[in-house]
């Protein structure tokens, strides 16, 4: 019994190796994402920042289109839109198998650098000049004099407007500021997005390891009679499987989100960016 | 004897298997990595078609604004229109393409449409009236974009390239590959322009 549970422990950690090695293959200059919004610069008011949030959940819940905003302080000397399309593909912003429409707005602020990423399926509903105009009316305004969270506000409101209108969606339930419906959340199976908590669940199986241990041979008790650890690495190796029904994508861990919107479960690992969208400076 | 010939030949036969395995695998690969290139090939050609369609519209804009004598973009209206012959001819070699191409990059550089890295138009710092053109702004942005969109999928299309020629020339794909017709892909040349600043002559 003992020895099938270090075995198990080896793999998993095998696994988790593995899991790391994908993760590193994107390239993204940023951490992972914590939501749809990444206020690195610590730029947005609270309240507006609850607002996009829960605005660009409703977006993804409802009409499967992931919207992704980012402030950084400056992108180390980086042109603003390789800087841009490596984040957005790097976070793999969009969904690989259904096309998800997708974009990404990152702002440099001490470099004073807008940049709006469009997905190739988004191009036609958002072209580069609309895209331009867009920034040029609501966010280069708003920043010149210094109201980031408006600004930023007030272009993602135009874009989901534009896309709306195209689409023939209303955006009544997407602006509404209500909670979304918290409907089943597709499977997604990103290992890169998951590896924090696979990380965390490692180190407690391997507590669990140690803990039991250190009550000597034969000595029951640990993490309730050892049941836990199992029950953690049979999600471990499910999370492992595209397409598993259960695990990490599960609503149970919609939690993990600072969002109040219903949860971030993370991008869908498609990051299909060909360099279109516009920017600029304020 | 007999038994010497039996395990002379048990070696060829195995070494012939070897040969064949390896041969199958390196075709596979070859023909996956060669249907990226491809794929990526398309792409870089799309943008280029792009960019030929869009410069007449940001031409006659800057002419209209800016009051430019035409002779500041004969050089780019020839280049633009040696790069649509090339994209036509059904002969031309992708090595052809990139080169009409490279070309109307230059072009464009010298007559102020790119600025260094290719992504602005330095037109904009001569001209400041051009700013508050919210038509010529979306054309830019259009322009800006498609040069965007080329340096992207370039540089998808000389990753795929890179790798499929790295499996191509490696030892033992290498000594089959050109028989069974797997030529190496021409990568983009580096773009030299982009190092320089920019030479705006308006003619004045």
């Amino acid at each position: 019994m003992k020895f099938a549970f270090r075995v198990a422990v080896g793999i998993a950690a095998l696994l988790l190796l593995g899991a790391a090695a994908r993760a590193q293959t994107s390239q993204s200059p940023l951490p992972q994402p914590t939501g749809y919004v990444n206020d690195y610069a610590n730029i947005i008011d609270r309240a507006t920042k609850e607002r996009l949030e829960t605005t660009l959940t409703n977006l993804d819940h409802q009409q499967q289109i992931q919207f992704a905003v980012v402030t950084v302080d400056t992108t180390n000397g980086q042109e603003i839109f390789d800087y841009s399309l490596a984040v957005a593909r790097g976070w793999g912003i969009g969904s690989k198998d259904t096309q998800k429409p997708s974009l990404l707005l990152l702002v440099a602020i001490k470099d004073r650098k807008y940049f709006t990423q469009v997905s190739r399926h988004l191009e036609g509903d958002l072209p580069d000049g609309l895209v331009g105009q867009i920034q040029r009316e609501h966010l280069v305004p708003a920043f010149r004099v210094g109201e980031y969270g408006r600004g930023l506000n007030e272009t993602i409101d135009a874009y989901i407007t534009t896309v709306a209108t195209k689409n023939g969606f209303s955006t009544d339930t997407i602006f509404a500021g209500g909670r979304s419906t918290p409907e089943i959340r597709r499977s997604r199976g990103n290992a890169s997005i998951c590896t924090p908590l696979v990380v965390v669940l490692l180190v407690i199986v391997i507590l669990a390891v140690v803990f039991r241990r250190s009550r000597g041979p034969g000595g029951r008790g640990g993490f309730g009679g050892g049941w836990l650890p199992w029950l953690l690495l049979n999600m471990f190796l499910n999370s492992g499987r595209r397409g598993g029904s259960s695990g990490w994508s599960g609503g149970g861990f919609g939690g993990f989100s600072d969002s109040g919107g219903g949860g971030f479960g993370g991008f869908g690992g498609g990051g299909d960016f060909g360099g279109g969208g516009a920017g600029g400076s304020w | 004897m007999g038994r010497a010939a039996l395990i002379v030949l048990a070696v060829v036969v195995v070494i012939v298997l070897i040969i064949a395995l390896v041969g199958f695998g390196s075709y596979n690969t070859l023909v996956t990595k060669k249907q990226n290139v491809d794929a990526q090939w398309a792409l870089v050609q799309t943008q280029m078609q792009r960019r030929a369609d869009l410069i007449p519209n940001i031409v006659a804009t800057v002419k209209g604004v800016a009051g430019l004598e035409e002779r500041v973009f004969t050089k780019i209206a020839e280049a633009r229109s040696q790069l649509l012959a090339t994209m036509q001819n059904p002969n031309a070699t992708p090595q052809d393409k990139i080169t009409a191409d490279n070309n109307l990059t230059q072009a464009m550089r010298d007559g102020g449409l790119l600025g260094t890295g290719g992504r602005f138009l330095a037109i904009t710092e001569n001209y400041p009236q051009l700013k508050s053109n919210e038509s010529f702004m979306k054309l830019q942005d259009e322009l800006a974009g498609t040069e965007n969109r080329l340096a992207t999928s370039r540089r998808d299309y000389t990753l795929a390239a890179q790798d499929y020629n790295t499996t191509r020339n490696r030892f033992p794909t290498v000594l089959i590959a050109g028989l069974i017709g797997f030529k190496e892909q021409p990568y983009f040349q580096a773009d030299q322009g982009a190092q320089q600043a920019p030479k705006v002559d308006f003619g004045k």
